[in-house]
């Protein structure tokens, strides 16, 4: 009990960080989409063409009919809740065991008297507790929105909330199993991560299977085995299968016990695999500036893989999106208003439409390509921002670990230091952008050239994404100065990217001022076709370019600290 | 003073942490080849003093001068010459032994390899394992091999041996011998006694941020106090010990058998041909006279209160 006591006092920030925004997701969704799509009716056209999409089906599963709100919400929202509840359970179910033991803060609660099996338990009850928040939590909203809608159902909302307590408890006994085998949290975590992925494709392929008679159907059946296929099989909304939960809870049980003889059987600290992290190899290190790129390689490479592979997701899904854009007017709308013409483009544009411009023209396939590319381009450039400015980040971080001191007492300058970091962030994040968007221009197309003209797509890709450069210079570039000056308060550049996003993405449905929507940095980038907000974009990558240079110039100015 | 033969000059250093002053006027001289106790409690000040030392931290005030330069403005030029090995030691986990000594041999851009190898093989590292899979004393030896190795004028160690089994003690100690042999010079911070004691032929003790005293060691010896031990039966002890009293030194008695008891008393240099006259009188023929021993200078000046 008191490991357990131990253990929530912990990991308490963590385990509310986590279930707070993933239930507040679940809060805004079903209201958000019965605001949008009232009826049935409206949704129709909406509901038939993401059914039809294969990048809305490789993403989320399969939408049933006849898209009731529920099982909107099971397809889309739920799918992220679910993803993002297993990642929780796999990051605590590694940091509360392997984690504790390679810090060597268990080795201190085993040495307080405490039986041996008692931090394990402390662990799952303090992973199990953090799924049911979420499970039940999610339940609750759902059982409370009932009250406004009559397409929710009881059945539904047990169903999801089972589902999603099942599977990411599931994930995280994996994680901790993989946390027996491998001797270190890293290891540990690469495992779990790699075993999600799998899971994801597992679920993909029978998924596939259910909506294409054509392949083999046994296929069907490897959603029993990957937490992220429950959803489909428990189905809830549509057929409630509420008796297969006795099924993921025998399996969860299974994954206990095999977790809990594997720790038994070990010595503390040891893995149930050998560890093998010996090598020869060395490393070749010319001063500070290879240095930066040697260290940062690994976040460098892991981030362009997944933001490419984002890119090349939602790429592939151009001409469906496109569709989905010119048959429903509500989704058009929703775009529009969550997309990052707030800028002179975006007044003028209602100015036309105040105007009495024809309809055709909002259905006119070159314009709905450009307001696709517009809200594609504004998400890629957050993620790219977000990577941005932890390439740097990680300079402050190594400060407080103490690294930097060694880098720093080896005849290093600290100017240098920085600026190699700063500069491994710029040149990395513009690179991908730019590949982000040829990317998802080269997709768009293979499959809008005939519709638009050549060229049409990849032209709008990359006005409309690379456009950002200016936002992602600026993000860095204040990191760069936070970092230099104020050291401590690194971490409000979140604040910064955070609020530019939320303005950016719910600003327009909560109808801020201008103003209010112009604070956002990424409503700037230019939108083909319309007038390029040049002193804005100006403007973004001067405050890019002088916080770096400005950085550099007072960064030797204040003491290294560590801790 | 040159600054040839003198790498580190600190006077008047002041530095604060908001209201609190970490170093109050501290003033450290440490000459060329010579091995340079850094002392004092915890919490004294040593790490900051090491810091600015570094140029990992800026001065408040005062002037600070390593090989002949401000580390305050020129840290890189300073620490190109200067090896240093943190009192925790922090290495990039996910790296081996070896990948380390790579990097900070090339973010300093000079080696010596068969020196690195050579202390490899002495302090019998395994440099094929990953940071994080190293004990703490394999960490150390981790820096101990970079410190030595890297071709460097001066040598600052905190707390080198922390973590260390006694064989790797020894190899430590004569390392330090053999850079200062080299014309090295080494600032040395450890609350080994015995490790100061053999090493050091100057010594510092800093204490609430202010240095309470300086100079070579044979010296500060000299200037404490020495310890007399006088056996003798009770009575001849209580005459004596009034005697002395009389001169103003306070001695302290012990119980050992039932007939014969001991006289302990802490002397002044100056006085003790006084004493010994006393004693001669009072008829005493057990005595022994003893130098202080270095556990007895320093442990004065590490009675304190907790900052």
């Amino acid at each position: 009990m008191p490991a357990t006591v131990l253990m929530f006092r912990r990991h308490r920030v963590g385990l509310i960080a986590w279930s707070l925004p993933l239930l507040l997701m679940v809060a805004i969704t079903v209201p958000s989409y019965q605001s949008t799509y009232p009826g049935l009716a409206q949704r129709a056209p909406l509901v038939a063409q993401m059914q039809s999409t294969d990048g809305m089906r490789l993403l989320y599963g399969i939408l049933h009919d006849p898209g009731t709100l529920g099982q909107l919400f099971t397809w889309e929202v739920g799918s992220y809740v679910i993803i993002l509840a297993c990642v929780m359970a796999l990051l605590l179910g590694v940091s509360t065991t392997r984690g504790e033991e390679e810090t060597g803060g268990l080795e201190l609660v085993r040495a307080s008297g405490v039986q041996p099996m008692a931090p394990l338990a402390a662990a799952m009850v303090l992973v199990f507790t953090s799924c049911v928040l979420v499970g039940a939590g999610s339940a609750g909203i759902l059982l409370m929105q009932m009250g406004s809608t009559d397409e929710l159902t009881v059945e539904g909302a047990v169903g999801f909330g089972a589902v999603t307590t099942a599977a990411s408890f599931a994930v995280g006994l994996t994680a901790m199993l993989c946390a027996q085998l491998r001797g270190e949290a890293r290891g540990a975590k690469s495992w779990a991560f790699a075993f999600l992925g799998g899971a994801f494709l597992m679920r993909v392929l029978a998924d596939q299977a259910i909506y294409d008679d054509s392949w083999p159907q046994w296929l069907t059946t490897l959603n029993w085995f990957t937490p992220f296929g429950w959803k489909e099989v428990a189905s809830p909304y549509t057929d409630d299968n509420l008796w297969t939960l006795a099924v993921f809870a025998l399996v969860c049980g299974v994954l206990l016990a095999v977790v809990t003889v594997l720790y038994r059987a070990r010595e503390y600290s040891a893995s149930t695999l050998p560890d093998r992290s010996v090598s020869t190899r060395g490393l070749t290190v010319r001063g500070v500036e290879t240095w930066g790129w040697v260290s940062g390689r690994s976040h460098v490479l892991g981030w362009w893989v997944a933001v490419l592979l984002v890119s090349a997701l939602f790429g592939s899904m151009t001409a469906g999106l496109v569709q989905t854009l010119r048959d429903s007017e509500p989704t058009r709308e929703l775009l529009e208003r969550m997309s990052a013409a707030q800028g002179p483009g975006a007044v003028e544009s209602s100015q036309v439409a105040a105007a009495g411009s024809p309809a055709a023209a909002a259905l006119d396939p070159t314009h709905l390509l450009a307001q696709f590319y517009e809200f594609l381009g504004l998400y890629v450039a957050i993620l790219v921002a977000v990577f941005g400015i932890t390439a740097l980040t990680r300079w402050r971080s190594e400060e407080k670990a103490g690294h930097l001191d060694l880098e720093l007492t080896a005849g290093t300058r600290r100017w240098r230091s920085l600026t190699a970091r700063s500069t491994v962030a710029v040149f990395s994040s513009v690179a991908l952008l730019a590949a982000s968007a040829a990317l998802m221009g080269w997709l768009g197309e293979l499959q809008m050239a005939d519709d638009v003209g050549a060229g049409e797509a990849f032209r709008q890709s990359m006005t409309s994404t690379f456009g950002q450069v200016p936002a992602v210079l600026a993000g860095i570039g204040l990191a760069a100065l936070l970092i230099a000056v104020v050291p401590r308060a690194t971490g409000a550049i979140w604040a910064v990217v955070a609020g530019s996003g939320f303005i950016q993405a719910f600003g327009g449905l909560v109808d801020l001022p201008q103003w209010a929507l112009d604070l956002s940095l990424y409503a700037w980038a230019p939108v083909r076709g319309e007038d390029w907000p040049w002193a804005q974009m100006i403007l973004l990558s001067v405050i890019g370019v002088a916080g770096i240079v400005a950085a550099a110039a007072l960064v030797g100015r204040r003491d290294i600290t560590t801790g | 003073m040159n600054q040839r033969s003198t790498p580190i000059q600190v006077t008047g250093l002041v530095k604060t942490f908001g209201s609190f002053r970490a170093l109050d006027g501290v003033d450290l001289m440490v000459e060329k080849g010579t091995v340079h106790g850094f002392l004092g409690p915890n919490g004294a000040g040593k790490s900051t003093a090491v810091r600015v030392l570094l140029g990992l931290y800026r001065a408040t005030s005062g002037q600070v001068s390593v090989l002949g330069l401000d580390p305050g403005k020129h840290p890189a030029e300073v620490t190109r010459n200067i090896s240093y090995i943190p009192g925790d030691t922090t290495l990039w986990p996910n790296l081996t032994g070896k990948q380390v000594l790579d990097v900070l041999a090339g973010l300093r851009g000079a080696r010596n390899k068969v020196h690195e190898q050579e202390l490899m093989e002495r302090l019998s590292l395994d440099p094929t394992k990953k940071v994080r899979s190293y004990s703490t004393g394999n960490r150390k030896k981790v820096m101990l091999v970079a410190a030595f190795s890297a071709p460097t004028d001066l040598l600052i160690l905190d707390e080198p041996t922390s973590g260390l089994d006694p064989l790797m003690e020894q190899i430590f100690q004569d390392c330090v011998e053999e850079a200062a042999q080299a014309g090295r010079t080494v600032l040395l911070s450890s609350h080994i006694l015995s490790e100061v004691e053999r090493l050091c032929t100057d010594v510092t003790i800093i204490k609430d941020g202010r240095v309470v005293e300086s100079g070579s060691l044979a010296h500060l010896q000299h200037l404490a106090a020495v310890q007399v031990t006088i056996h003798d039966d009770a009575q001849t002890l209580t005459t004596l010990a009034r005697t002395l009293r009389g001169r103003g030194i306070e001695s302290s008695s012990e119980q050992h058998h039932q007939a014969s008891t001991g006289l302990h008393l802490q002397v002044h240099r100056d006085q003790l041909p006084q004493v010994l006259a006393d004693v001669a009188v009072a008829g005493c023929t057990d005595v022994t006279v003893a130098s202080a021993s270095l556990e007895d200078l320093f442990l004065r000046h590490y009675q304190t209160d907790a900052r």
